[in-house]
């Protein structure tokens, strides 16, 4: 795949280096079909304080999953189990990035998905079939279009599918016999129609919790994973950190050769943090705006005003510009959200412009744009 | 573990006595210990076999040595506790002269308790070599160490070895979550799997470089230095007597003696520190009790900066380790043995946990100690293992169940228990053989509920005032959840009560300290209610002390505080104070047959008292100030109740007329004037005519006495709000006092309307709604239909009222 013209490349293909280095030099034990030992998918994940020297170069592997070390080692031993991993929680708290390095690491591939939604049917998650062929051949398996799931199952690596709870109950319980008697029936092929799941095969779920209620998991589907709660960053200096980390990755990517600037990244990390808890590090009470205030969002926020500077401007972070893009991630589902954003500028903003001085003030003096 | 502790320089002091460590030809073997850890007192006990000491000395105050028989006693069960309590009378501690106490606890898993049991076992002597507790308050600065505030104080704490910097780098560089992953870890399961000497090797290095991390001037304000010095000296002072002798301090302690105590290989020991002088705190009142103690307080996880987290769990480690005498695979079982206990509990509690989650959860602990490195997995992996596979769903109080009952259990819920021939406080027998007596389950840190037919059942009776004796001693034992409130005068038709009761090791501390006054529960609160009744100075505080002891069923009493009670009655000026009394006498008098006490005070006489009292003063209330007036009002219409009883009828014509002598008065407060009009009138009908005539004197009167017609209004309707629908004019009045109004007035008397008519029900305030419509041609339902409003007005309203909640909430902030 060529990243140079690639938006978003694949997890295993923007870190191949690394996987190659870290299964080269890997003496875990793997688990059948893993590419990776548990131990070397934890280095991959969490990183290696030490550089990795692998042909002739050092390898450093950074840390990807910044938040709860013992969640991604959870993650890791459910896997390598009998039960699927199912991670929940709000929106971009990283669910999808966890279940694609995860991927990435343990079965060389994260593009094995589905993607859940509510037109999601029965025939997208088991197989369908490529009707010119059936109609010349009959139902053989050269006419089967298998589905991810039918792929990981045939090939022995994980499958990865997004937000389950999209999709509409009955069919997500067409997971249930997959996951628990690790067999796929296809009654067109006759005889030949049971497919045994090899081992290394596993499913990640994620799911959101503002979803919670839509399509509800039945028990039954349940009671075939293991859940892990994905909870927001609470630490702002790691939330900073994260938002540099991404918008470096991105920057670099897209061939933006601008440097990310700390403490731009420390405002919009503090004022995401501070709306989604609720109170301000002044001890400000704060209403809390119903739209999503994700680590994610206040990437896109960053990408974006370093994007504007970028190629309109002369490459400094703008704040004005800053909070123009605040707005537009805020304001989405509910207007109230606006004045919300609106008061906690007059508040917080304010106190703190007044007590740091500089871009604070900058900050506080673009909240015209709040419109 | 080695490689990471070599990554710090150690100093050559501590290098020679990790170097010189668990040497068994020396006079004085060192064995640090970590509180309640089940590795530490695994190899201690290793290492009084290997050395066979002729004396142990144990970090512990030295005033506690005469309780070391109880403690290792047969039949004394572990959760329990060592009590100790100094009061600063000289001030020698803070010039506030307050109270100190803490808790030294020990559980089965305690070194220390393991070393005291061995000692005993093999009838060598055992020794506590620490400063008194009221020298180590001493000699500690305010707000440090054993003196630090908002924590519950404990004796062996472990803060000094968990809280310095080099941990938390250690901490990092290992990817472990904290201090009690770390010792988890290298200490408690990597520690069994160790010979005796790499053990205490690696524990000195540990606590050595903790040490070395911690500022000099913060040893010597939380008093560890002083402590120390004072230790070395007993050591060598004990040196004299013995030939080998096992020092158990804590680890963090043991690094310190290196310094202080010189010994020549086979020759004297000699003590090198400056001797610590004592004050002599003994006489000063310091005590000591030996108490039992339960699992749940000595958790670290409750708020208690002492000992190791989730005491249950390592119960079942040392249980194992000692049932098996052999360290494989004792961590493997407890976490089996948590994981399925704890999916028992949660399908009782009818969460879906079933015995496949059990073994998926098993085998992720497994998997877990593997990835990380772990030889067996711990409590870490047990948590995870079930934070994993038993919550069902995004991780919430709804999906708790399991983990909640997992929590429950790794805490445990052992309470502990004394021999029969522990020295303490007769209270606490006395206190739990009224439990047994009355059947309530003090083994155990549940909070439990019990329903009382007080007046159905005389036992019920009885628990009722015991459990009213301990909220009197205020040991936070019992408290009353439903039932009658005689003090605060609520809910009086309530035949049952019902009680709520947890036992705790603060009750016992609290018992303790109240043993001071007596020897009895019964005791102790006779004498507390004496020495508060006779410091009483009104007539509203004796009598709630009255109807306190009543309740707790000390009538015996009531002949002495009769005595009393006049005295104070004849002193007492204040209308409120005696109003509140007497009803309080009140209470007392018409319940005595009810609660079975026989009056032996003459209540009669002492209610006929506090009426004429308050008859006297009544005349003058009509110039209270603003603030009392709806105490006033209230007292005003509890006396008329009062009067209407039928035992109390002759009564009401001296109420009567004190209240028209109020009346003739002047200057006079609305509000008073209001409710005195009420009470008459319901005295006599004829006085609605002066209600409208005084009505009407407000309402047009000057400008100052129109702002105080709605006053007058409340004070009315507070007592007689019937008045106005038996006048048939009345309502006319105030249409024409609104009516008058200009718009500006009329809302500065807003408030006070609203209040006035608050004391009306719905359907009467419907009622007096459809008559004023009635005064202006209109009917009721009218008035609810409002003028349509322009969406411009609206909009600036709404506008308004935003802006409004902003600048409040701004200002609030």
């Amino acid at each position: 795949m060529n990243q140079t013209t690639t938006i978003k490349p694949p997890v295993e293909v923007r870190y191949q280096e690394e996987l190659e280095a870290l299964a080269a030099l890997d003496t875990g034990k793997r688990p059948v079909n893993w590419k990776l030992s548990p131990k070397a998918v934890r280095t991959f994940i969490l990183g290696s304080k030490e550089p990795l020297s692998y042909q002739g170069r050092e390898i450093s592997i950074r840390k990807k999953y910044l938040g709860n070390d013992a969640l991604v080692e959870r993650c890791i031993i459910t896997l390598a189990g009998n039960r699927g991993l199912m991670l929940v929680g709000e929106p971009g708290t990283a669910k999808t990035m966890l279940s694609e390095l995860l991927s990435a690491a343990i079965s060389g591939t994260s593009t094995n998905t589905i993607q859940g939604t509510a037109g999601t049917t029965e025939d997208m998650i088991k197989y369908s079939w490529n009707y010119a062929l059936l109609l010349a051949k009959g139902p053989t398996r050269e006419a089967l279009v298998p589905s991810p799931l039918y792929v990981g199952m045939e090939r022995g690596i994980l499958t990865r599918f997004e937000e389950i709870t999209r999709t509409p109950a009955e069919i997500q319980d067409s997971l249930i016999s997959v996951l628990s008697d690790k067999v796929l029936n296809v009654p067109e092929l006759g005889e030949e129609g049971l497919l045994f799941a090899k081992a290394g095969f596993n499913v990640i779920g994620t799911a959101n919790t503002r979803d919670k209620g839509v399509n509800e998991m039945s028990s039954a589907l349940k009671r075939r994973f293991n859940f892990e709660t994905v909870m927001p960053i609470r630490d702002v200096a790691l939330e900073k950190q994260i938002i540099l980390n991404e918008v470096e990755e991105l920057a670099r990517e897209n061939q933006i050769d601008m440097p990310a600037d700390e403490d731009v990244a420390g405002i919009l990390a503090s004022t995401y943090h501070e709306l989604r808890e609720g109170v301000s590090s002044l001890g400000h009470r704060i209403d809390r705006p119903s739209a999503v205030m994700s680590t994610a969002e206040a990437v896109s926020v960053y990408y974006q005003t370093m994007m504007t500077a970028y190629y309109y401007g002369d490459g400094e972070m703008d704040m004005s510009c800053l909070v123009q893009n605040l707005v537009g991630a805020v304001q989405k589902e509910n207007k109230d959200d606006l004045e919300k954003l609106r008061s906690y500028f007059q508040t917080v903003i304010r106190d703190k412009g007044g007590k740091e001085g500089g871009l604070w003030s900058s900050y506080y003096e673009a909240r015209k744009y709040l419109r | 573990m080695e490689q990471l502790l070599r990554g710090q320089e150690i100093p050559a002091v501590v290098s020679k006595l990790v170097e010189n460590c668990y040497d068994l030809t020396r006079p004085i073997l060192y064995f640090p210990v970590r509180h309640h850890s089940p590795a530490c007192a695994f190899h201690l006990k290793r290492a009084i076999a290997d050395y066979e000491p002729d004396c142990i000395l144990i970090e512990g105050p030295e005033n506690a040595e005469n309780l070391i028989p109880v403690l290792t006693h047969p039949d004394t069960k572990p959760p329990l506790a060592l009590y100790y309590a100094y009061r600063d009378k000289k001030g020698l501690v803070s010039p506030e002269k307050e109270d100190y106490k803490c808790y030294y606890p020990f559980l089965d898993c305690s070194p220390e308790l393991v070393a005291l049991r061995e000692a005993a076992k093999r009838g060598i002597e055992a020794r506590f070599i620490d400063l008194p507790y009221g020298e180590i308050l001493i000699g500690t600065k305010e707000n440090q160490g054993i003196r630090r505030k908002g924590e519950k104080q404990t004796y062996n704490d472990d803060y000094l070895l968990s809280r310095s910097r080099y941990l938390a780098l250690l901490c990092e560089k290992t990817g472990l979550r904290d201090f009690e992953e770390l010792w988890e870890k290298y200490f408690e399961i990597q520690g069994l799997h160790q010979e005796t000497k790499v053990f205490v090797r690696q524990m000195l290095t540990y606590c050595a470089l903790s040490r070395q991390n911690t500022p000099r001037e913060e040893m010597e304000e939380d008093g560890c230095l002083l402590r120390e010095q004072y230790m070395a000296e007993q050591i060598a002072k004990t040196s004299q007597d013995f030939r080998r002798i096992l020092v158990v301090t804590g680890g963090f302690h043991t690094c310190g003696f290196g310094d202080l105590i010189e010994e020549d290989f086979g020759k004297k020991v000699r003590f090198q520190g400056k001797s610590v002088k004592l004050h002599n705190t003994r006489e000063d009142g310091e005590e000591v009790y030996p108490m039992s103690y339960s699992m749940e307080a000595a958790d670290a996880l409750n708020g208690y900066a002492s000992g190791m987290q989730s005491p249950g769990f390592y119960h079942q480690v040392w249980k194992s380790l000692e049932s098996e005498g052999s360290s494989e695979g004792v961590y493997k079982d407890a976490v089996l043995h948590f994981l399925a206990m704890s999916g028992r509990r949660a399908r009782r509690k009818e969460e879906s946990i079933s015995s496949y989650d059990e073994i998926c959860a098993f085998s992720m602990a497994e998997g877990l100690a593997a990835l990380r490195g772990k030889q067996e997995p711990g409590l870490y992996e047990l948590r995870d293992s079930a934070l994993s596979c038993f919550v069902k769903g995004e991780y919430s109080v709804s999906t708790d169940g399991a983990m909640r009952a997992l929590k429950e259990l790794v805490t445990g819920s052992q309470v502990g228990s004394l021999c029969a021939d522990a020295m303490r406080p007769p209270m606490l027998s006395d206190f739990e053989e009224q439990c047994k007596y009355f059947g309530l389950k003090i083994h155990s840190a549940m909070e439990q509920e019990v329903t009382l037919e007080i007046f159905a059942k005389e036992k019920h009776l009885k628990m009722s005032r015991f459990f009213y004796q301990t909220e009197f001693l205020d040991c936070g034992f019992a408290k009353r959840k439903k039932g009658s409130d005689l003090v605060n005068r609520r809910d009086r038709n309530r035949i049952r009560e019902i009680w709520t009761y947890k036992w705790s090791s603060q009750v016992m501390a609290a018992l303790i300290d109240a043993s001071i006054s007596g020897g009895t529960i019964a005791e102790a609160v006779h004498s507390l209610l004496h020495s508060r009744f006779d410091k009483s100075t009104g007539c509203r505080e004796a009598a709630e002390l009255l109807v306190r002891g009543f309740l707790m069923g000390l009538s015996d009493e009531q002949e002495k505080m009769g005595e009393h009670l006049s005295q104070v009655l004849a002193g007492d000026g204040d209308f409120f104070s005696l109003t509140q009394g007497l009803s309080q006498l009140l209470t007392l008098s018409e319940l005595q047959d009810l609660y079975k006490v026989r009056d032996r005070m003459d209540l009669e006489r002492m209610i006929k008292v506090c009426f004429q009292k308050i008859i006297q003063l009544l005349p003058s209330m009509g110039q209270i100030k603003e603030e009392q007036q709806q105490e006033c009002m209230e007292d005003f219409r509890t006396l008329y109740q009062i009067t209407g009883k039928k035992a109390y009828t002759d009564y009401r014509p001296v109420l009567a007329e004190a209240l028209e002598r109020l009346l003739e008065r002047r200057p006079i407060q609305p509000a008073v004037e209001g409710v005195t009009l009420g009470l008459l009138y319901g005295y006599d009908s004829n006085y609605g005519e002066k209600i409208a005539g005084t009505a009407q004197g407000y309402v047009r009167g000057t400008e100052e006495m129109l702002a105080q017609s709605a006053t007058f209004l409340r004070g009315l309707f507070f007592s007689a709000r019937d008045f106005v629908f038996v006048s048939q004019n009345f309502l006319t009045l105030i249409d024409e006092l609104l009516g008058r109004l200009p718009s500006e007035e009329f809302l500065k008397l807003l408030p006070e309307l609203r209040m006035a008519f608050g004391y009306f029900t719905p359907i009467e305030v419907d009622r007096i709604a459809g008559r004023a419509a009635a005064l202006h041609g209109k009917k009721g339902k009218d008035l609810l239909r409002g003028r349509m409003v322009d969406p411009k007005e609206y909009a600036y309203g709404e506008e308004l009222d935003a802006y409004v909640i902003r600048q409040m909430k701004g200002e609030e902030m």
